[in-house]
């Protein structure tokens, strides 16, 4: 499993290199496709991808590299205690990869690397899970292949390992490789990159998740040929006049914090704010009393990954609505989350008192 | 790589599993036998035994799976055989309860429909094949390419021929001794598939109320009145019987007690998703009912349940499920 981009590649390589080391024939494949993960509709099941792979290939082994793990997968490697290797590069690294090897819309291609990020926080907590991080390979490649090899019981000699790390292009581009990758982009475009992505760096570096901020270039209007970053309308009837992103957040309690402007005409407007993901989760309602920036606080709770992620809806309820709105931005902190036992707790503390 | 084997539960597919196991094996290949009927379940169980090769056994198979097979262009084996032998072997040669047997072979009959017309597929018939088995493992072994000489295809027969057999039964005796309500239940869910018109088009399906199951008891049949008093809830739900793709009419009959003919009752029509709702307003004590369409594509891994909820709390009444009549629609020329 990895965050879609070079270092997962690399991964995908490594494992596949293994696998052809302990059999001749090894089938590769990768899931969800690039179309799938920049698409807003539900993600295929990663169990049926697989078993696309099975059904297809005529080999004696399958490498299956997962770029956004679902639940029932997760379901079913903790079930089994199944083995299983994640490799996980700095999320903004990732994203940078995805912009340079596909040259989407930044807005596509950060919304994909945030959809998975939970998913390797979920998968990373299992048992049967090995990180490799892109540092631990850059620092000793021959070592991650060794250790990968170890962990997948594949006997394989020093002499092979070393074969395979000098072989394979050298894992990820680093901090240097990432910078100038991103150079040609807006500031915006780094500002939604470090935004979106920054605090699952965080996450998966230091163990903490501060904070998360979705940036305006995120959302969606619903008016073709409008964006987020300019004024939006709120005439025009019943409606949400800003919504999305549809992104997938870890499991737990959140507060949010929407920030949002009105224009004078909007004055007396009532306008809700609220969190959806498949049912609404929390609503705010606001009416400014005079023209400037506002913010309205959002506290729900989440269970695990849904289909479309979370959305932020800004709802216009009346048809003689006036004046204009603009988007700030969304700021997302976790408040409780569900521990994935990867905090050094005794665990046996809690399931011996709740009875867990 | 691996093999698939789709067949009616009974004896004849599960002797074709094992000949087929036993060629692979012999050939140095697959050695594992998985049973799955759904992409999720092929991928589950190949991470479970470790095994990316090996006979996958197919008692429903649903239409993703069956669809990924034809779109990836693998050949496969279909296990078909007299649906009322299958039943004999499974209540009389399995000791699988007669409700249950009804269930898992109606859901068998319903998926393996069209299958035979499916390119990549070797239709196997229990009556034709088994009494052959040198023969059948030729052709098997021919159709999933499996490189064995004669000497291995031999001891694949032998292997196979510990499998348990199909017994002698006396089934004009076994049909006579059961009850009326029973054979309803047997010829209404199967009769159909054994039925099929000259055009190939299913007569009406019936599925009776011994088929189902209790709402807030689903482990137990709802055979009999179903006690409405309490809260508002599912009363009845299943049978969770597979249907082949179409457009069909659902029409649903019960009869209710003169204190449930007061209440209304919401009835869905399942899959993953609801594919038809209505509502049962009895006008007396009685009989009742609602008609319903809905189309079914050939894409859903799951079987059909009918759910039949009471909407407001009760203090007395009952309501029993006399039968769900399924008619496809034709066709289009």
């Amino acid at each position: 499993m990895g965050l879609p981009g070079r270092f997962a590649a690399w991964g995908d390589a490594v494992a596949a290199r293994l696998a052809g080391h302990a059999a001749s024939e090894v089938t590769y494949a990768t899931g969800p496709s690039v179309t799938d993960l920049f698409g807003y509709e539900a993600m295929p099941s990663t169990l049926g991808e697989i078993a696309r792979v099975l059904i297809a290939q005529r080999g004696r082994h399958v490498v299956f590299g997962a770029r956004q793990p679902d639940g029932r997968l997760c379901d079913m490697l903790a079930a089994g205690g199944t083995r299983f290797v994640i490799v996980l590069d700095d999320p903004r690294s990732a994203a940078a990869d995805l912009l340079t090897e596909t040259g989407a819309d930044a807005k596509l291609v950060v919304r994909a690397i945030a959809n998975c990020c939970p998913a390797m926080l979920r998968c990373r907590a299992l048992p049967g899970a090995l990180v490799i991080t892109a540092e631990r390979a850059a620092a000793d490649p021959a070592g991650s292949v060794a250790a990968i090899a170890e962990h997948f019981a594949i006997a394989v000699g020093p002499r092979e390992i070393g074969a395979i790390a000098r072989q394979l292009a050298r894992p990820g581009p680093g901090r240097k490789g990432r910078e100038a990758s991103l150079q040609p982009h807006p500031p915006a475009v780094r500002k939604m990159i470090d935004g979106a992505l920054l605090g699952y760096h965080h996450q998966f570096s230091e163990g903490r998740l501060q904070e998360i901020t979705w940036t305006r270039d995120l959302f969606l209007t619903p008016d073709a040929g409008q964006t987020p970053n300019q004024p939006i309308s709120l005439a025009g009837g019943s409606r949400a006049v800003v919504y999305g992103p549809y992104i997938q957040l870890p499991a737990g309690s959140w507060a949010a914090e929407a920030v949002f402007g009105f224009s004078p005409e909007a004055v007396g407007t009532t306008i809700q704010v609220d969190v959806f993901a498949g049912a609404q989760l929390a609503c705010a309602t606001v009416q400014p009393e005079a023209p400037g920036i506002y913010s309205a606080g959002l506290n729900f709770s989440l269970g695990e990954p849904g289909e479309k992620g979370v959305e932020i809806r800004f709802l216009v309820g009346r048809d003689n609505a006036a004046g204009q709105l603009a988007l700030g931005h969304v700021v997302l902190r976790p408040s409780a989350m569900r521990h994935a036992g990867d905090a050094g707790l005794q665990e046996s503390d809690f399931t011996r008192v709740l009875a867990i | 790589m691996l093999l698939f084997l789709m067949g009616l539960p009974g004896g004849f597919a599960p002797w074709c599993e094992t000949l087929t196991a036993e060629l692979a094996r012999s050939a140095g290949g697959p050695a594992e036998l998985i049973r799955a009927d759904t992409l999720a379940e092929v991928a589950a169980s190949a991470i479970a035994t470790g095994a990316s090769c090996a006979v996958v056994a197919a008692r429903h198979p649903s239409g993703r799976l069956r669809a990924a097979l034809v779109e990836h262009r693998r050949n496969f084996i279909v296990a078909l055989d007299d649906p009322r032998l299958a039943l004999l072997d499974l209540v009389l040669g399995q000791a699988v309860g007669l409700a249950d047997a009804v269930q898992a072979l109606a859901s068998s009959c319903a998926a393996l429909m069209d299958c035979p017309a499916a390119p990549g597929a070797l239709v196997l018939h229990g009556e034709h094949d088994w009494p052959r088995p040198a023969a059948t493992a030729a052709a098997i072994a021919n159709h999933c390419q499996i490189a064995v000489d004669d000497a291995a295809l031999a001891g694949a027969v032998a292997a196979a021929a510990a499998a348990p057999a199909r017994l002698p039964h006396d089934s004009g005796a076994w049909w006579d001794g059961l009850t009326a309500a029973e054979q309803e239940t047997v010829t209404g869910a199967i009769g159909p598939y054994v039925e099929l018109d000259e055009n190939g088009e299913l007569p009406a399906i019936t599925w009776t109320g011994a088929l189902f199951f209790r709402g807030d008891r689903p482990n137990e049949r709802a055979a009999g009145p179903i006690d409405i008093t309490g809260r508002a809830r599912c009363l009845i739900d299943g049978p969770h019987i597979m249907l082949p793709p179409g457009l069909w009419s659902l029409s649903l009959a019960a009869r209710v007690s003169r204190e449930a003919a007061e209440h209304e009752f919401f009835v869905e029509v399942c899959t993953d998703e609801r594919l038809a709702a209505g509502t049962i307003r009895p006008q007396r004590e009685g009989s009742a009912g609602v008609a319903l369409d809905f189309a079914l594509d050939g894409a859903s891994d799951h079987p059909i349940a009918i759910r039949i909820s009471s909407t407001r709390a009760a203090f007395d009444g009952a309501i029993a499920l006399a039968g769900a009549t399924f008619r496809r629609a034709a066709a289009p020329a």
